[in-house]
Order: C-alpha cells, then structure tokens, then sequence
C-alpha cells in the first residue's frame, strides 16, 4: 500500500481523469524468512485515456509528467533499493504502451523492505506523511504480521474533486505467498488459499482510505 | 392685496429654499463599486413557487442549524416583488457585500431575523434602525420599511511580502548604508509596525504543526520502549498480542505532566486566537455600523452612477455590472502583473466592465454579457476583429449527426491592429521607446498580409457523434496458489467523430505544408498521401485518433477523423437551423447533451454513475452560444434550453438540485446504519 503511495505521488497527474487503475502488492516469503517482493501498478484499462492525457503538458493544473521523468524516479527508487542492505535483484519494467509499472527485488528479510521504504524517505522520493514500517515477521514464534497503517483519510479529504476521482474504482490486492502453511490468521478479509500457503486481499482503495476495510492482518504458521 | 401676494410668495420661497437645505439626499452607490447587482423582483417573484421552495430550504437551513422554526420563506416580511439592489467593494483589508431590499411587515422581519440570529444576541436600536448581527461578519439593519444586509470581511492590511523579502536579504548581507538605501525605498509604502499578536498567531502555528509529528513519533518511541521492558524483563517478546502495533486499546503512555503542559498551551492559543477576533470583529462591526448610518440617514432611495446602468434591460430578471478591470488589475493578480516590466500589457487588456443581464424564460435561462473596454478607440479595434466575412462552406459541414459545433468568423487581419493597439498604451513610463521600437519590428517582421491569407479568420469545429472502438487491455487473474498471470481483456470507449476546417486564401502554402510532412524521413512512416487526402495514423492506435485525415479544396483546409464527414451528408430542418446560424455570428456554438450523453452511454458502468446518466439524461437540455458586436459592445448571448417539466427555468434549477439533493441523502443512509 505504501510502495502504491509513493507510486501514485509521482503519477497522480498522469493518472488524473482516468478513473481505472490497479495496484498489485506481492510478497513471497520462505522458510528463512527471506523471499520476493512485487509490485506492480497497472492502469492499462485506462490507456486510452492515458495515451491522449500523456500528450499534453498540464492537467487539472498540474503537469504531466514526461516518460523520461517517470523512468527517471523508478530508477531513482531501484538505485535506493540496490544501496539497502538485505535486498538484491531489484528489477523494474516500464511498459509504456500498457501504462504498466513493475518493481521487484529480493530480500534477507522482509523488514529489509521497510529499511528500502525508509531510504526513499529519506532521500525524498516518498511523502513525509507516508509511513514504512509495514511488515514484521518474527521466525521465532513463527509469524508475519501486516502492520497497521495510518488512514489516507485526512490527505484524501484535502484533495480536490478532480484528484478523488482518480480514486473511483481504483482497486488494490495484496497477495502473500509462504513456504510454510498457515495456520491460522487474525484478519479474515484475507482469503486463504486452498494449499494454504497463500492469503490474498482484494479491496476498493477508496475502502481502504475509508477504513471500511483493513490492511492489518498477523498470520501464524503451523 | 399686492403685498400678500408678496409675502406668501416670499414664505413660499423661504419654505422651499428650507426643503432643499434639509432635504435628505438620496444614497449613492460608490462609483468604485466592482460589482453591482439589480434583482427585478417583480418578474423574479412570479416565477419562483414557494411551496416547491419552502421544503429545499428548510432542509437546508435544517443542516446549518439546529433548531430552524421557519417554515415558509415566503412570509419574511422582505418584500419579494419589489427591486433589490446588491453590491460589492474591497480594498488591501476590507471586503464588503451589501443588499438593500424593502420590507412590508416589520414585525414579521424582525421575528425572522430573530429565528436567524444567534441565541441570546441583543438587537441593537439607533436614531432610526435597529440591527444585529446574523453572524460574525454579516450585519442587519432595518426600520420600518427598508432593510440592508452587509458583509464585511477584514483582513489586516496586506503586506508587501516580496518587498519585505528583498529587504530582509539586502539586510542580512547588506552595510548599514544599503539598508538605509533599501529603507528609503520603502518609504513609498510604509512599513507596518510589528505585530507581536500575529507573530504570536504563526508560532503557535508552527507548534501545532510540530505537535502532530510528535504526536507521530511518540507512538513509536512508546511501542519501542514497551517492546524493550518487556524484553529486558523477560528475554524474550511476550506469546500473546505480538502485535504490540496494534494500538487499538492499549493505553497510551505519554508522559501525564506533558499532556497537561498541551493543554495549557492550547487554551492560551485559543485565548489569544479569541482576542484577535474580538478586535477583528469590533472593525467589522464599525465599518458596518457606519454604512447603516449613511443609508439610514438618506431618503432611503438608492441612486445608481448612470454608468453602471448603461445595459440594463428592464425585462430581464436580474442585471450584473462587474468592473472587470479593476476586480483583475487591483486585486491580487494585478499586483502580481505590477511586478512584470510589461505587466501594463496585461493591464490594458482587462481593463474593460462587462455587464449581464439574466432571463428565466419559460424553456430556457437566457444570459447576454455586453464586454466593454474602457478605452473607446481600444473598443473600435476590438470590435472590428468581430466583423468578420461569412463562410457557407464552413457551415454545409454541420449535419443530422453532429453533437454540436463551435464557429468563428472574424476578421484576422485585425487582429494585429488589435494587438498594436494593446502594445501601444502599454508604454507608458519608462518602457515607451522601447514598446514603439518593438512594434515597429513587429510590423517589419510580420506580413500580417500574407499571415491573413493563410488563415483570415473563418473555423468551425463540428463534432459529429461518439463512436464505439474496442481496446484491449493488459489485466491480471490469479490462479488457485494466488500468482498472477497478465491476461488480455478488451472494452469498449467512446471516441468522437469531428471535423475541423478552416478558410485559407493560399491553398499552396498549406498543400506544402501537409507535402512536407508526408515526404519527410521521420515523419512520413505516420504521414501518407492517397489522392488529395493526406493522412497521420498513430502506429499504436490506443489513444482517441487512431487516424487523422487532411485535405485542402476549395479554399478550405479540412482536418477530420473520417473521410465521411468530407462528403455532403443530410441536413434537416433542425440542422440547417444550425447551419445558418453558424454562419451569422462571428463567435457561436452549440451542443446537443442528449445526443451527446448517447455516445457516452458506455463510460457509465457502476450503478452510482448509470444513477447519474438516468439524471442527466431526464435533465440536460441543450447549449447555444453567440457573440456579435452590438454598438460599441461585444454582446455575448450564452442560452440554455431546459429538459424537464419544471414550470420555468427558474424552478428547474431547484428540480434539479432537489433531486439530486434526494439521491445524495439517499446513498447516504446505508452508511449510517
């Protein structure tokens, strides 16, 4: 969710009066505790839309980022993940015909991401507003848990009419993916998978602003 | 017998020459009014059905207070029928709205005024009125048959900021003989004493702001301590609730002395906030009180500078005069333009007063803006770019499909006159050599001949319907293990069908144009020529135009997303309408929303937005547009015809808002329970 923020800072112009886009947040975790993290921001069903907007200079008052200066930030982000002890492999794809953005890496850790997030922080790239300690995973006691975050709701309200709609239909789906099984979870938004190695989320970003529903969620391994 | 006559005639004289020395005057409206506003109540209250109102308002009033006792909105003692008269001022810290309207029972005023007011707030009573104020910058004034509400807000005098800057930093670096330069600079605008209360104001600013990242980090430092007794004592984190993040419930451990210390210095922040607008307040109040006394001890009839006056039709329903170039040149962004060296341009071209005058006819709400530059011989330039040739090729373009149109048919060639015009008084002062010797380069450098036979004047811009076109796009699914895999999806969006042609009187210069970009390298995988038709195809063909046409034939430079649209197509009686319209005006446009919602039909999916489409769709009616030169005004007829069964235009309005009112508090309920 906060990776989508930081994401959705530096497109909010381009993604203005399209009112489609998909956030995917993907970690995949191992036994160890290390494993793979995934997102991806897809607003391919508003391409039409986009394609017409990226032609022109401002919208709604603000300026329409160029290509270059999106490749730039992403790269910018991957440079700081690279430099962020515990992660490796960090890979992004831009796929300007679909509007499609990927950023994935592998870590020791997962808290490594929260170190990435506060590097970005740090150096500018993310709001001050947006938090980053997002995961914990305790080995020990076998757990992983999904922190809970401060809601968007004051920032959201702040928006103009125009910027909120970039929000209508907006979906997010948070996918979590083990070597261990499941055993149980405190969050049943989570659907579990039937190997029980997975729990996805699926949600309205406008109910996750709104707190209709919740991110938070510790899952227990057997 | 004689010397009676004498004597009454001179009591006669004594008596008049007393009448005309006590005779009250009447009140004048300050020529330095930026806005004036006359409501024709006698024709606006027949139009209005207060049963339909009284209900909307005392729903809206419900949700401003809590206790609203007025049921009937038409018995306020205000005397609906009779003419209003509003206007608004302001200057670097005071801006005023006032209202004068007649009532026709005191008593029945007064009761809602009191029904308004705040509780407990006492009705003052002067010489000849009584008022109070209905909030804190609102004031009521009335006697037996007049009343005048005004609003005046206060704003401590504006500060040169970026004066003040240059200043600071000339300060900082500057000897004591730069600061004594830069002080006799700022003589021309005296330097406001220090404020210590509004320095007071802005730390307690900053605190608060500093307080919520505090606020912020304290939550973590407390978890994190947490985490560490708990850890120090046992060695280890505890079974049970590992999620020592999830505050929800747990009691914060903030430090008791420090809550205590925010909450002192929050009531002495409010105390301090308190005073200031108490002293705000007792400005307001006086200026208020002030132009009560003005009005009330005039003969109460209200005289209006004739200059203001000069468009008001007495049919419509309300009249505007606004003084544009001063509401623009002394307000923020003047000062702004005052900054730039050739700002006067600028200045120049909004200095002009524009007055409206409004119609609620039956079917449609008629607006007509007359636009007058203050300048005369600017005005004559002006209106000479309106005057334009006609063009009926232009206007064969419009059809039975089109979705409306927007046409210009003015005369180019004047345009640079027009522009000189606006550069030739922008030179007074110190730039006046340098503004004459730009112009004339200008016209050295420019064949404004030659530039108005490549385009004199005439467009138009049709749009023809909304087509469908299928695009694909990229979606994810996930299979039972939850990874994902990129699937192709395809939908439906609306992409509009228009043409845009122009009139040229040099049809080579276009044809090269249009052969250099067929024939360039770079260009030409996306240019092509097929006959007379030259063509741009976008290679992805994801946005709006997949392919864009050009032609140039007889005197007409066409570009359109369709060939067809080249072609003669069939004209109906509405659309000749139209098209003859199109080519009378030297500015008009129209647009059909019914026809226009059909193409959109497939943007509407979730049920809130099909909602919205089924309102549109029973309400949106159709725009028309014109301007022409009337006089020594450019006249600007914006129409809107109505699409529902309200009684006139007027009430449409509050249909329409009353209904979408109703489905805003209906999609609202679920949520409270």
């Amino acid at each position: 969710m906060k990776n989508f923020m930081k994401l959705l800072v530096l497109l909010l112009p381009l993604l203005l009066l399209s009112s489609c886009f998909d956030i995917l947040d993907k970690v995949n975790v191992k036994a160890d505790g290390s494993g793979e993290y995934t997102l991806i921001l897809n607003a391919s069903k508003s391409k039409t839309r986009l394609a017409s907007i990226s032609k022109m200079e401002t919208i709604n008052g603000k300026k329409v980022p160029k290509k270059a200066e999106i490749e730039n930030k992403i790269n910018e982000a991957s440079r700081i993940f690279k430099g962020t002890p515990g992660i490796t492999n960090v890979k992004t794809s831009m796929d300007f015909d679909n509007y499609i953005l990927k950023l994935s890496c592998n870590f020791k850790k997962i808290e490594n991401i929260n170190a990435g997030l506060e590097q970005l922080k740090a150096k500018n790239i993310l709001g001050k507003m947006i938090p980053t300690q997002i995961y914990s995973q305790n080995l020990q006691k076998k757990t992983l848990t999904r922190n809970k975050v401060n809601t968007f709701k004051a920032d959201y309200d702040k928006m103009g009419k125009a910027d909120k709609e970039v929000f209508n239909n907006a979906k997010y789906t948070s996918v979590m993916q083990f070597e261990n099984t499941v055993k149980s979870q405190t969050n049943n938004a989570y659907v579990l998978a039937p190997n029980k190695k997975a729990v996805k989320l699926e949600a309205e970003i406008l109910d996750l602003i709104f707190q209709k529903k919740q991110l938070q969620n510790t899952i227990s391994f057997q | 017998m004689k010397s009676i006559v004498k004597k009454t005639q001179t009591i006669a004289f004594i008596l008049f020459g007393f009448m005309l020395a006590f005779a009250q005057n009447s009140m004048k409206i300050p020529n330095d009014v930026v806005f004036y506003m006359e409501i024709n109540g006698k024709q606006l209250n027949q139009k209005i059905n207060w049963q339909k109102l009284n209900p909307l308002l005392h729903e809206l009033s419900k949700k401003n207070k809590e206790n609203s006792s007025w049921n009937d909105y038409s018995k306020t003692g205000i005397k609906y029928d009779a003419t209003q008269h509003h206007y608004a001022s302001f200057n670097d810290s005071i801006q005023t709205y006032t209202t004068h309207f007649i009532i026709d029972n005191k008593a029945k005023f007064q009761e809602f005024i009191n029904s308004t007011k705040k509780k407990g707030l006492e009705i003052s009573q002067k010489k000849n009125y009584s008022y109070v104020d209905i909030d804190d910058d609102v004031f009521v004034a009335w006697n037996n048959d007049r009343a005048v509400l005004s609003m005046v807000n206060y704003t401590k005098p504006y500060k040169d900021l970026l004066t003040e800057e240059n200043v600071d930093s000339i300060a900082v670096v500057a000897d004591s003989a730069v600061a004594a330069i830069a002080d006799s600079a700022y003589v021309a605008e005296p330097e406001l004493p220090f404020d210590y209360k509004e320095e007071i104001v802005m730390l307690k600013d900053e605190i608060k702001y500093l307080k919520e990242s505090i606020k912020e980090n304290n939550k973590e430092i407390t978890r994190i301590q947490k985490d560490i007794k708990y850890l120090e004592k046992h060695h280890k984190y505890p079974k049970e609730n590992v999620d020592t993040q999830h505050s929800e419930g747990e009691t914060e451990m903030y430090p008791q002395e420090e809550e205590y210390a925010e909450a002192e210095i929050d009531s002495a922040y409010q105390k301090e906030l308190d005073s200031i607008r108490r002293e705000d307040f007792k400005i307001v109040k006086k200026i208020a009180e002030g132009r009560f006394d003005q009005y009330f001890s005039s003969n109460l009839e209200i005289e209006v500078p004739k200059a203001m006056l000069t468009f008001r039709d007495p049919n419509s329903d309300a009249y505007v005069y606004t003084d544009y170039g001063k509401l623009m040149n002394d307000g923020i962004y003047g000062k702004m333009m005052k900054r730039f060296e050739f700002g006067q341009f600028f200045r120049n071209a909004y200095d002009s007063n524009s007055y409206y005058n409004l119609y609620f006819d039956k079917d449609k709400v008629k607006l007509v803006n007359n636009y007058q530059h203050k300048n005369s011989e600017t005005q004559k330039t002006i209106s000479s770019v309106y005057k334009g040739k006609k063009n009926k090729k232009l206007a064969a373009l419009i059809n039975d499909k089109s979705v409306g149109y927007y046409v210009i048919n003015v005369n180019g060639s004047k345009c640079f006159d027009m522009m000189y015009n606006l550069l030739q008084d922008s030179g007074d002062g110190e730039y006046k050599k340098e503004m004459e010797l730009m112009m004339e380069t200008m016209k050295i450098v420019l064949d404004e001949e030659a530039i108005t036979k490549i385009a004199p004047g005439n467009g138009i811009f049709v749009l023809n319907e909304l087509k469908s076109k299928q695009v694909e796009y990229t979606d994810y699914e996930y299979d039972e293990d939850y990874n994902e895999k990129e699937v192709k999806k395809t939908k439906d969006v609306a992409v509009p069908n228009f043409t845009f042609a122009f009139a040229t009187e040099n049809e080579g210069y276009w044809n090269r144009v249009f052969n250099v970009l067929s024939t360039n390298k770079h260009l030409a995988k996306n240019f092509s020529k097929t006959g007379n038709i030259y063509s741009f195809k976008d290679e992805k063909g994801d946005g709006y135009m997949d392919q864009l046409y050009f032609v140039v034939k007889d005197g007409i430079v066409y570009l359109t997303s369709s060939t067809d649209n080249l072609s003669a197509q069939s004209q109906s009686d509405v659309s000749r309408q139209w098209a003859k319209d199109s080519s009378k005006y030297p500015l008009s446009g129209r647009l059909d929303v019914q026809k226009l919602l059909i193409g959109l039909e497939k943007e509407f999916k979730t049920p809130s937005e099909r909602k919205s489409l089924d309102l549109f769709r029973k309400n949106v009616g159709e725009m028309y547009y014109k301007t022409e030169v009337k006089g020594d005004s450019v006249e600007t007829e914006i129409d809107y015809k109505i699409k529902n069964s309200s009684e006139n235009s007027l009430m449409y309005f509050f249909d329409l808002f009353d209904e979408i009112y109703k489905i805003n508090e209906a999609e609202k309920k679920p949520q409270i329970l």
